[in-house]
């Protein structure tokens, strides 16, 4: 049966082939919509199913998938969002990101639910993707300008109205995690997926589509989305989220030692009042957000430079703290160059912490002081574009440290070669191992456990923080990631996650219990763990799940938690049970009767020429 | 003097972000501090850094730490 059968889904995917200049649109059946729901689910299917095993991510084999969710465009609350992905340049496995953007709901409205970029262009280009009618336009003109330059630009030629998804300088230059942006601060695809967009020449993609979305049944779609808004509008904490936004973290996380200080040595960070939600009030200019959304958390401020700059708190942690400095208006100048040339600021202020750090134990040559914000400043540009220091800081951390090598890979702060998110884990081992076994590599979206760590109890290393992760990753990592919708309703102000189902049904007309949804969950989870474990065939093991090896030897030497430190055999305890819920071996790579029991027997016989599956 | 820090949200219903209280006796959190049943699923509660609720008993020289459950983006 054909998705087109069901309601919510367009049912159609667009492939376009940069090499060839051509583009065919592909109707999808409506066991795929149901087994992997979209967004994320979507991607890595079609990632399994199309790559050459041990494809180089950067050569035009690689795909390039944006794919919405069945309820990205509708009036459901925060779901103006896409995901894209790719086999990373970064890590070598699977990477995707989702960010919230128009060209989400113009890419819906263009009758598609996903695009795939295959091949590579042999000259700059952008694509003007209207309606399913595809244009390879010329971008030498664009090319070499930032993002914001860049959709502007484009919004001038084709309307303010359109969808633009764009990559700055970083991506042209392959830097390993270069991002996809849009709308001056929107970033997604933390592991290089602007780079993988940059080695196909494709400067950026322009999206507007005038269709309607088909809908099982509208009118209760838009009741269940207006009631949802209000309840949001009401929660307790509103008032003080419009204020703050996410930016509240900085000070949640310097009570509770976890806020990533000095290259994740510390949790706490003598000047976190400099750069926290309070601070940033003080200079706070104006609110952005995705579309369809009530709680745009994006915070604008005026920077150092007079130029406004959209900060939220993982960006403002390790661009401040991480690399130990304490003004917020600087800050806000090294988060709107890492925006405007297209970095992903996780990644970069991870990459200038280490470098810091190593300059401190002159394990390289050129003086990098903590603090520094002119340097800091220089070597996020020399980053976007190689040179000196910021081309070996373009490869990211794992590298860099591979590079120094010796004590260096112990603070080296990655996990499979993707940068840590801003959380310090000495005192959260349940953290820890979310960072472990996140599907991308070491980021928080997945699972974001701290909060339940501090309230249940942090120092334990219990079965039940194995399955409070679990759970956190069914729901953030399977759910919100495949139907494509903001976790922030929910996770920051209470919305019952049990009225995603019934979206889902109003748009759909498909019911689906959470038992259902997460088995898609596990699905794509395992899934993506295959694909891992193919790419790396017989250098897979163990060790890829480990996070570094600083929260296990060095304590924390500053706050109420001083002395702490991650215990390395209850820490494994704990990875072990991991695997044994998910149905994975001791090397996290998933038996045969899970891959079985989540109708993924297509993978056995691949997985099997390539290590040893157990039943 | 009991010690109460707040954060984020929180901060609105103790009258700032760090405030003293005096104990004539022990008593419990629920009948210290005055938070409405709707935004008390969203707290979390530690006593001198170890969890607690709203029934655990305080008395003079504690420090009451309340914060909002928060999604870490």
């Amino acid at each position: 049966m054909l998705v087109s059968l069901l309601k919510g889904w367009n049912g159609k995917i667009l492939r376009v082939d940069l090499g060839r200049g051509k583009a065919v649109i592909q109707e999808y059946s409506s066991d795929f919509a149901l087994q992997f729901l979209g967004g994320r689910g979507f991607a890595i299917k079609i990632l399994w199913d199309e790559l050459p095993i041990g494809v180089n991510p950067l050569s035009p084999l690689n795909k390039l998938i944006l794919a919405a969710g069945p309820l990205t465009g509708l009036t459901v609350v925060s779901t103006g969002k896409l995901v894209v992905a790719s086999k990373s340049p970064l890590t070598g496995g699977y990477g995707d990101g989702n960010l919230g953007s128009n060209a989400a709901i113009q890419l819906r409205k263009s009758g598609f639910d996903a695009i795939v970029i295959e091949g590579a262009s042999d000259k700059p280009t952008y694509l003007y993707i209207e309606n399913g009618k595809v244009e390879f336009n010329d971008a030498k003109d664009l090319w070499g300008l930032t993002t914001f330059e860049t959709e502007e630009k484009l919004k001038k030629v084709h309307g303010g109205d359109c969808g633009v998804l764009s990559i700055g300088p970083a991506g042209e230059n392959i830097v390993k995690f270069a991002t996809i942006t849009s709308q001056e601060g929107r970033s997604g695809g933390r592991p290089g997926m602007g780079a993988v967009m940059g080695s196909k020449n494709l400067k950026a993609i322009v999206l507007r589509g005038t269709q309607s979305i088909p809908v099982h049944d509208e009118e209760k779609l838009n009741l269940l989305g207006s009631e949802a808004s209000k309840s949001i509008l009401k929660a307790e904490g509103y008032d003080f989220w419009i204020r703050q936004g996410t930016m509240a973290t900085i000070e949640w996380c310097q009570v509770n030692s976890t806020l990533p200080t000095y290259n994740f040595r510390e949790g706490v960070f003598d000047y976190a009042k400099e750069v926290d939600g309070y601070a940033m009030e003080s200079v706070k200019k104006l609110r952005r957000g995705c579309p369809n959304c009530v709680m745009t958390c994006g915070n604008v401020i005026e920077d150092y430079e007079k130029k406004f700059s959209e900060l939220d708190y993982e960006n403002v942690a390790m661009l401040s703290s991480n690399i130990g400095l304490g003004d917020i208006r600087k800050v806000g100048v090294l988060n709107r160059l890492c925006d405007e040339l297209g970095l992903d600021t996780i990644s970069m202020g991870n990459s200038l912490g280490f470098v810091m750090e190593a300059s401190e134990k002159k394990l390289i040559g050129e003086k990098v002081e903590w603090g520094d914000f002119d340097a800091a400043k220089s070597l996020i540009i020399d980053t976007a574009y190689r040179r000196g220091l910021g081309d070996f800081i373009a490869e990211g951390v794992k590298r860099m440290s591979e590079k120094i090598g010796g004590e260096s890979m112990d603070w080296a702060m990655h996990v499979k070669g993707l940068e840590i998110s801003a959380y310090d884990c000495h005192t959260a081992p349940a953290m820890a191992l979310a960072y472990g076994t996140s599907p991308i590599g070491a980021h928080h979206k997945d699972a974001w456990i701290i909060s339940w760590e501090v309230r249940t109890g942090r120092f334990d290393y219990s079965e039940g923080k194995v399955d409070k992760l679990i759970e956190l990753q069914r729901i953030r990592g399977g759910m919100f990631e495949s139907l494509v919708a903001c976790r922030f309703p929910w996770i920051e102000l209470g919305l019952s996650v049990d009225w995603y189902p019934k979206f889902l049904e109003a748009a759909t007309g498909v019911t689906m219990t959470f038992d259902d949804i997460f088995m898609v969950a596990d699905r794509i989870y395992t899934l993506i763990r295959a694909f891992w474990v193919r790419e790396y065939g017989a250098n897979w093991g163990r060790h890829m799940d480990i996070p570094p090896a600083r929260w296990f030897k060095e304590p924390l030497t500053k706050g109420p938690l001083a002395g702490q430190k991650l215990k390395w055999d209850e820490w494994n305890r704990m990875l072990d049970m991991y695997y044994d819920k998910r149905g994975w071996d001791y090397n996290g790579v998933p038996r045969k009767s899970t891959l079985r029991k989540l109708g993924l027997e297509f993978t056995i016989n691949v997985l099997e020429g390539l290590v040893k599956l157990s039943e | 003097m009991v010690k109460i820090i707040a954060l984020g949200f929180l901060t609105k219903y103790v009258g700032g972000s760090v405030i003293e209280v005096k104990l004539d006796s022990p008593k419990r959190v629920r009948d210290i501090l005055d938070i409405p049943p709707e935004a008390q699923n969203r707290v979390i509660i530690l006593v001198n850094n170890s969890p607690g609720t709203f029934d655990s008993i305080v008395d003079d020289d504690d420090t009451i730490t309340i914060m909002p459950v928060i999604g870490g983006g």
